[in-house]
C-alpha cells in the first residue's frame, strides 16, 4: 500500500484519537463521543485524521498519552456508507517531522455538512482504558 | 405556603398525585407534566419565574468556562471560542429554559463552535453555534434525520420533535 491509496476493505478499522481531558468531547453521562470529536480541525482541510488499526497499536495511536487521549474505533463500512473515502496517508520524519506509518485520512467532509461527524460519533466504539 | 404562591414554580419529576396528595398542592403550585431528563426520578426542583433551572444554570456555567480555552486547547489544533459564540450559546440556553427544556450537554468544538444538545430517549437535537452560522441537526439513535439553519424553524417547534 502506498500513500494516496484508497482503502476499499469495508472491514478495515481505524483509530480516532480523541482528547479526553474534562470530557469535552465525551458525554459525561453515557461516556459516548459527541460529534465534535469527529469534526476535522481547521488545519485538516476537511479530512479526519485516523490511524489504520492493523498498522499500529493502542499505545502508539494514543500518542503514548492515555491521560489526555482516548481512542474510538471506526469501521470502514460506516465510512464508505457515507459516500466518503479512507485514504492511506503515512507520515515520515523527513517529510512531516514525525513518523506514523498507520496514518490515514477520512474525507472529504464538506464544512457545511455536520451530519458526517454526528453519524461517525454515534457509530464509533470507544476503547475503554483501565 | 400561601407566601410562595406566584413566586415559585414547582416541577415534579414523574408526578404521582397520590404521593403528593395532589389537588391541594396544585392550588398553590404549578405541577409540570413533563419529566426533566437530567433530574433523578422523584427529585423536585424549585425555581423562581425567570430564573434558570438548576440544570440549565450548570450548563451556563460550563459555557462561561469555555472563555478560558485558548488556541490548541485540545492539543490537536482546536481554536478558542469567540465571546460572541459564548454569548449566543447562553441566550439559547435561556430560550430553552423559558420553554421548560433542559439542555442535555454543552461542548466546545475545534472550529470556534459550541455544541448544545437536547435529548429525550434516542431522539437528539444538536444545536451547533459558529461565529457565522447557527444550525441544528436531528438524530434518532444513530440515524441522521435532518440538518438545517436555526433560522429555518421556530425553536419551540424544533424542541417539540424530541418530546414526540
Amino acid at each position: 500500500m502506498k500513500k494516496g491509496d484508497r482503502i476499499t476493505d469495508p472491514e478495515a478499522c481505524f483509530y480516532r484519537r480523541v482528547y479526553r481531558k474534562d470530557k469535552r468531547y465525551i458525554d459525561p453521562r453515557t461516556g459516548k463521543f459527541n460529534s465534535r470529536a469527529f469534526t476535522p480541525r481547521p488545519k485538516d482541510k476537511g479530512f479526519l485524521s485516523v490511524d489504520l488499526k492493523r498498522l499500529t497499536n493502542i499505545s502508539l495511536a494514543l500518542n503514548q498519552d492515555p491521560a489526555k487521549f482516548v481512542l474510538g474505533t471506526i469501521v470502514n463500512r460506516d465510512v464508505l456508507a457515507l459516500g466518503i473515502e479512507s485514504i492511506y496517508d503515512p507520515k515520515t520524519l523527513a517529510e512531516d517531522g514525525f513518523d506514523n506509518k498507520a496514518h490515514c485520512l477520512i474525507g472529504h467532509i464538506p464544512i457545511e455538512d455536520e451530519s458526517i461527524a454526528g453519524i461517525l460519533a454515534r457509530r464509533a466504539q470507544k476503547i475503554e482504558q483501565e | 405556603m400561601s407566601s410562595l404562591r406566584n413566586l415559585y414554580q414547582f416541577e415534579a419529576s414523574a408526578f404521582n398525585p397520590i404521593f403528593l396528595e395532589g389537588s391541594a398542592l396544585s392550588k398553590n403550585f404549578v405541577i409540570a407534566e413533563r419529566m426533566a431528563t437530567n433530574v433523578y426520578d422523584g427529585a423536585i426542583s424549585i425555581k423562581k419565574p425567570g430564573e434558570l433551572s438548576a440544570e440549565n444554570e450548570a450548563i451556563v456555567r460550563q459555557i462561561k468556562a469555555m472563555r478560558l480555552l485558548e488556541d490548541n486547547w485540545d492539543e490537536e489544533g482546536a481554536q478558542s471560542i469567540p465571546p460572541r459564540v459564548i454569548e449566543s450559546a447562553i441566550r439559547w440556553v435561556h430560550r430553552a429554559d423559558a420553554l421548560d427544556v433542559t439542555i442535555y450537554l454543552a461542548s466546545p468544538g475545534p472550529n470556534q463552535e459550541i455544541l448544545l444538545m437536547v435529548k429525550e430517549d434516542d431522539r437528539e437535537i444538536e444545536i451547533i453555534l459558529y461565529p457565522d452560522r447557527e444550525i441544528y441537526l436531528k438524530f434518532e439513535g444513530c440515524t441522521f434525520v435532518e440538518q438545517s439553519d436555526m433560522k429555518a424553524v421556530a425553536f419551540s417547534d424544533l424542541l417539540k420533535w424530541v418530546a414526540l
